[in-house]
């Protein structure tokens, strides 16, 4: 599932930058007891619907099916997510608060896991530890050291 | 060996104002031993502003349950973040208690440089407007001393601090002694264009002040706009005692730095009526020790000061060292902050910053400048800034695919903040006092905190709402949300006033000199000094009259005064 929100194109996806492990430490080591059953109860329901909708497992869909299926979960995530409220500071930081639904909690840590990564920070985001200089009116796509990874 | 005990001078804390102390004082001639609560600082090992995320654990996230376990308080704060956790203090091992209904927020940092590693940099000058306050308005007790008592002072310190900014001219906020200004982004100007155009020239946006360096400056390395100052600074660019203070008064040969050393009270001879010393545990092996000096400054922050004075009592001070006015303690301010809007600037969307600026915007104090508000006394400042929003709007989204990274991997649109600070009146019955039942990892009964917004800042609060979304309209701004959240006092973590200076000794604990009315050679250059809080950040101010305090202190002793 991570890999059809963030697929691999001209630059790596999601499984090359290991976030199928990143989303497993969070698991284990990051969130509450809590927190974690309603990650895996949403993941198994994933396959609980594919089932009734098409007869077999997610990953065994089409393409088409999972598309379906990933566009449904956003529109339940939308529903109960309501809107997310900023944070307010122009600064680093990741989104807080969107933890109540399954499919938030999966695209958080994957797109957390992609562009924290060092490909996905790179090759992405040009992305760079020390910039050593400041042009706050850059033309947009003149270097590198785009777009914030953190 | 037998360790050195007698000194001329000890300063409590290496933080913003120790430093300061250490600087001046070993400058001056004087044998100085600095005590630091914490450990040592090695910017080789310790600074960590280049570590990239994909090299840390939780990749910025946190080790959520080791905060939750250890730093449920300190966690809150934004610094206190995967790399920078480590220079915050430990919660379980640094307890406090708050009166029940009214909880305090204490942000701390024991390790050598305290909380200068992790401060946020701005630097912005007191006026008269904020020294004669409470004298026209008949609040708390006058301050002892006027501007121009301090500027030659903040002239002193800025010179040795380098400070980046621009010069307004205006009465409200005196300019510093700037290094070149740095840039606004494209929608940073724009909107202080509209600001110009809209209110008269009553509000006015200018680039922050900011304790970073411009230009190579007094041995230091101009910024190389890597972003967060917080994890430290290899090129020792922004302004923290380690970087700076305490490496002048290393080079003097006269600075003895003891970290690992909890003070625990002050010695107090009542023959000679001065305090002769110092009562230390080491924090490592609990041992109790002594040092001796001819003259104390207390440098420990507003709160840790404090704390230490009133587990200082003696027969004659039973209710804290140097406490005859009773006000120790008493008249805890801190900023109120959490105010204001954000919104979406339309345009510029071809335009991108490159490099990070450890800095932001600001806009100084308007309200009761030259007009009068009915609603509420004084008035705050915004801070804050533009930026493209970041690949983390792509969580909320509903997209995926090829498309939906190409995306998320741009800038997305330019967002706009104004967060207010604003200033908070100083208050007999916001104190702090020793809490007989609780005591820190090291046996030190801890500080039971009493502290509360008054409906004069509830008041600024909502104003910052209504004028940061009026400011944002004007400047064409969609997606309007104005906040005014409802977060405790010590928040901004800028805690002040508990040894307030004053004329009069029945009043107040401290003279115009930061020296103690009651024990002439003990003197308290931290936050705990200030009579009223401004709007503006303290830092500043602290290190002014910590400097000048030490001036003063010197002439004092070489006049047998101390």
């Amino acid at each position: 599932m991570a890999e059809l929100i963030l697929p691999k194109t001209d630059t790596p996806g999601a499984t090359d930058v290991g976030a199928c492990e990143f989303i497993d430490l969070i698991l284990t080591e990051w969130y509450e007891e809590a927190e974690r059953n309603r990650f895996l109860t949403g993941l198994a329901d994933v396959d609980v619907r594919a089932q009734s909708l098409f007869g077999k497992d997610f990953v065994d869909c089409s393409p088409v099916q999972q598309a379906d299926m990933l566009t449904a979960l956003g529109e339940r995530m939308v529903e109960e997510s309501g809107r997310v409220r900023d944070q307010g500071r122009p600064s680093r930081g990741i989104p807080i608060g969107t933890d109540k639904n399954f499919y938030s909690m999966l695209r958080r840590w994957t797109l957390t896991a992609y562009y924290t990564s060092e490909a996905g920070a790179t090759a992405e985001l040009k992305y760079e530890v020390v910039p050593d200089r400041y042009d706050g009116c850059a033309e947009v796509g003149a270097g590198k050291g785009e777009t914030e990874s953190q | 060996m037998k360790a050195e005990t007698n000194y001329d001078a000890i300063v409590i804390g290496s933080g913003m104002t120790g430093g300061w102390a250490a600087k001046e004082l070993t400058e001056k001639g004087l044998k100085t031993l600095v005590l630091e609560a914490g450990r040592p600082t090695v910017p080789e090992e310790d600074y960590v502003e280049h570590v990239a995320p994909w090299e840390m654990k939780f990749r910025g996230a946190r080790d959520r349950h080791h905060q939750r376990e250890d730093q449920p308080i300190q966690g809150t704060c934004y610094a206190c973040d995967e790399w920078s956790a480590k220079f915050f203090v430990s919660d379980k091992e640094n307890p406090y208690t708050t009166a029940p209904g009214k909880p305090f927020r204490w942000i701390r940092g024991r390790q050598v440089g305290g909380r200068s590693i992790t401060w946020g940099r701005q630097v912005y000058r007191w006026s008269d407007l904020d020294f004669e306050a409470n004298l026209q308005q008949g609040i708390a007790i006058d301050w002892p001393i006027r501007y121009a008592d301090v500027a030659p002072w903040y002239d002193y310190v800025e010179d040795f601090i380098g400070i980046t900014g621009e010069a307004l001219g205006l009465p409200q906020l005196p300019d510093s002694k700037f290094l070149p200004a740095m840039a606004m982004n494209c929608t940073e100007m724009a909107v202080r264009d509209s600001l110009a155009k809209h209110f008269g020239g009553e509000r006015v946006m200018t680039i922050g002040r900011a304790a970073v360096l411009t230009k190579d400056h007094g041995g230091r390395a101009a910024c190389h706009y890597c972003g967060p100052c917080e994890r430290g600074c290899i090129t020792r660019s922004y302004f923290s005692s380690v970087n700076a203070t305490l490496p002048a008064a290393e080079k003097t040969g006269r600075m003895t730095l003891r970290p690992h050393s909890v003070v625990h009270s002050l010695i107090f001879d009542p023959r000679t009526r001065r305090v002769s010393g110092v009562r230390v545990l080491d924090a490592q092996t609990r041992a109790p020790l002594e040092f001796h000096a001819k003259v104390i400054f207390l440098c420990a922050s507003a709160l840790e000061s404090v704390r230490i004075l009133l587990n200082s009592s003696t027969p004659e001070f039973s209710g804290g060292l140097a406490n005859s006015s009773d006000e120790l303690g008493h008249n805890l301010m801190d900023h109120v902050k959490d105010g204001g809007a954000t919104g979406m600037i339309p345009g510029h969307e071809d335009r991108i910053v490159l490099g990070r600026r450890p800095n932001g915007i600001y806009v100084p104090r308007f309200r009761n400048v030259k007009t009068k508000q009915v609603e509420f006394l004084r008035g705050y400042g915004f801070q804050g800034g533009a930026h493209r929003e970041g690949w983390q709007r792509g969580i909320a989204q509903t997209g995926f695919g090829a498309e939906f990274k190409k995306a998320t991997s741009k800038p997305g649109p330019w967002q706009f903040t104004f967060s207010g600070f604003g200033e908070c009146l100083p208050n007999h019955n916001n104190f702090v006092e020793i809490d007989k039942e609780k005591v820190d990892a090291w046996g030190i009964p801890v500080l039971k905190i009493h502290s509360e917004w008054s409906d004069n800042e509830r008041a600024l609060r909502k104003d910052m709402a209504m004028a940061a979304a009026e400011m944002l309209a004007a400047a064409g701004a969609r997606d309007i949300e104005p906040f005014a959240d409802d977060s405790p006092p010590g928040f901004c973590i800028h805690e002040m006033g508990t040894a307030r200076m004053g004329r009069d000794p029945k009043t107040s604990v401290l003279n115009s000199y930061n020296q103690a009315h009651d024990v002439k050679n003990l003197f308290i250059t931290d936050g705990g000094a200030m009579v009223s809080s401004s709007c503006v950040n303290p830092s500043l101010t602290y290190m002014a009259l910590t400097a000048r305090a030490c001036d003063y202190a010197v002439e004092q002793m070489k006049k047998g005064e101390i």
